[in-house]
């Protein structure tokens, strides 16, 4: 029994977790607020003169840790905006590949000349293309924002006197804060759950007891499993996702299942989760995943056309049909003579014996299906995977 | 839980299929609809065969059987689209030749 308790609480976790918003985003198309001090590549940016603040006194090339960034001083000459003497820099590289981004070569500029830019560089194939140039950081300084640190403020704040005063403090609030927390989520829930499974139980069972004949609870249970069927399929047309319209198949495929299995069918029940849910299915989520675009989210907006009137032609031929349906006399009378149930011999003796050359073809047919499938998504030409066959568009 | 019942709702799930057929463009959207379709299909085969007799059940397993062909042809078919156009919208297998 233990292990049925087991088996069910995991499920009803997984059902519970399958239906609460997701938790990740697609990060192209949606990009989280990033902290305040986020930061990743580096830009060399001006001084209050227009001209580049950097004199080359190579303070940053000493401090890192890494030791990625190379400085190449010039030679002092004076300024074309002030007229006065300064230093320049002919050349500065970083090299992102091996930087930890630890920030102390902003740290210690004294000329604030060197800062952090808020926006990733793009992601790139070669390692080199990860070495940051001279032009590269100056454009940085103009293209990007930065981050909120520079040489001044960082070196004012860790000024001694302000830092001791704040130390035991901050120390202490997070200890108070985390040691009630620990062992309050769980508890209440798992408090709560037993009383109320055993009130749905006895309200099923007294709803059962009421109804009596068996009659009104399949019409109940095919009222579920319709349901079930329906409003999975809705979804499965509607979904943005193609994954999670490959999934709401799976429900729908399910629900079909248990249908056949009520109809008497329980060897096509069978057949059919084996078949539908485990083999069509996974190669539904195959050809999703291979086929899928790389750049974030498969374009939404342009993957329905004409809802309104595929809505319109879907609604008629349901209303036509469905009236065809109800108006036809005598569908739901009981058959003449009444019906044994079909058994799973006599399905495999009607199989192999009235209907097999109807067999031998069917096999013949996936036979074909296998090599065909295989043909048409064989690679023609063992091409680079990369580019796009340019000439056949 | 009546023949016409079961024929209703094989009814509404084969529209909500042709619903996704005429309105998705995605190639995989579009066979996921003709999925729908096919098993509404079959489960007019298993009501009529509980209700009425007859070999419907036969009828049904040989179907999913070739519903299973066709989804493998047909993910052949998108693969091979998507490898020569990046995309699977099924608007862009307009030519015979790909």
């Amino acid at each position: 029994m233990g292990h049925i308790n087991d088996t069910l609480r995991a499920l009803w976790t997984t059902l519970r977790t399958a239906f609460r918003p997701t938790s990740t985003v697609q990060f192209p198309a949606v990009v989280r607020p990033r902290g305040e001090r986020y930061r990743v590549s580096f830009a060399l940016p001006d001084d209050e003169n227009g001209e580049m603040a950097c004199i080359g006194c190579l303070t940053c090339e000493r401090i890192c840790p890494s030791q990625v960034i190379k400085v190449k001083p010039g030679v002092k000459r004076e300024s074309p905006v002030t007229g006065k003497k300064r230093a320049y820099t002919d050349d500065f590289v970083i090299d992102l590949s091996a930087c930890i981004q630890c920030e102390l070569c902003v740290q210690v500029c004294n000329n604030d000349a060197i800062v952090m830019v808020r926006e990733a560089e793009q992601p790139m194939f070669e390692r080199e293309d990860l070495v940051l140039g001279f032009a590269r950081l100056r454009k940085n300084a103009t293209d990007r924002t930065r981050s909120w640190g520079h040489g001044t403020m960082l070196q004012e704040s860790q000024e001694p006197a302000k830092v001791e005063k704040k130390a035991p403090a901050v120390k202490a609030a997070p200890a108070v804060a985390a040691e009630p927390r620990q062992p309050a989520p769980r508890s209440p829930s798992r408090a709560a759950e037993p009383p109320e499974d055993g009130a749905r139980a006895r309200a099923r069972e007294g709803a059962r007891a009421r109804r009596g004949g068996t009659d009104v609870s399949a019409t109940l249970a095919f009222g579920v499993v319709a349901a079930c069927a329906l409003l999975s399929a809705v979804f499965v047309v509607r979904a943005v996702d193609l994954i999670r319209a490959v999934l709401w198949l799976g429900i729908t495929l399910i629900a079909t299942a248990a249908l056949y299995a009520m109809l008497g069918a329980s060897f096509l029940a069978g057949v059919q989760l084996l078949l539908y849910v485990g083999g069509v299915m996974t190669l539904m989520v195959f050809g999703v995943m291979i086929t899928r675009r790389h750049e974030g989210i498969a374009p939404t907006a342009t993957d329905t056309v004409r809802p309104v009137r595929g809505a319109v032609v879907a609604a008629s031929l349901f209303g036509l049909v469905a009236a065809a349906i109800v108006n036809t006399d005598g569908l739901d009378d009981a058959p003449a003579r009444a019906l044994a149930p079909l058994t799973l011999a006599d399905l495999g003796r009607s199989i192999l014996v009235e209907h097999v050359l109807a067999f031998e073809a069917l096999s013949l047919l996936l036979l074909a299906a296998i090599i065909g499938a295989v043909v048409i998504a064989r690679r023609r030409d063992p091409g680079p995977l990369d580019e796009p066959t340019e000439a056949s568009r | 839980m009546t023949l016409s019942h079961c024929l209703l709702l094989a009814t509404a799930l084969f529209s909500i299929g042709v619903y996704g057929l005429l309105t998705r463009r995605h190639a995989i959207a579009v066979l996921l609809s003709v999925e729908l379709m096919a098993n509404a299909a079959n489960i007019c085969f298993v009501a009529f065969s509980r209700f009425r007799g007859g070999s419907g059940q036969l009828f049904a397993l040989f179907a999913l059987a070739l519903t299973v062909a066709e989804v493998a042809v047909g993910l052949a078919l998108v693969i091979l689209l998507y490898r020569s156009h990046r995309d699977t919208r099924i608007d862009l297998a307009s030519e015979m030749k790909l």
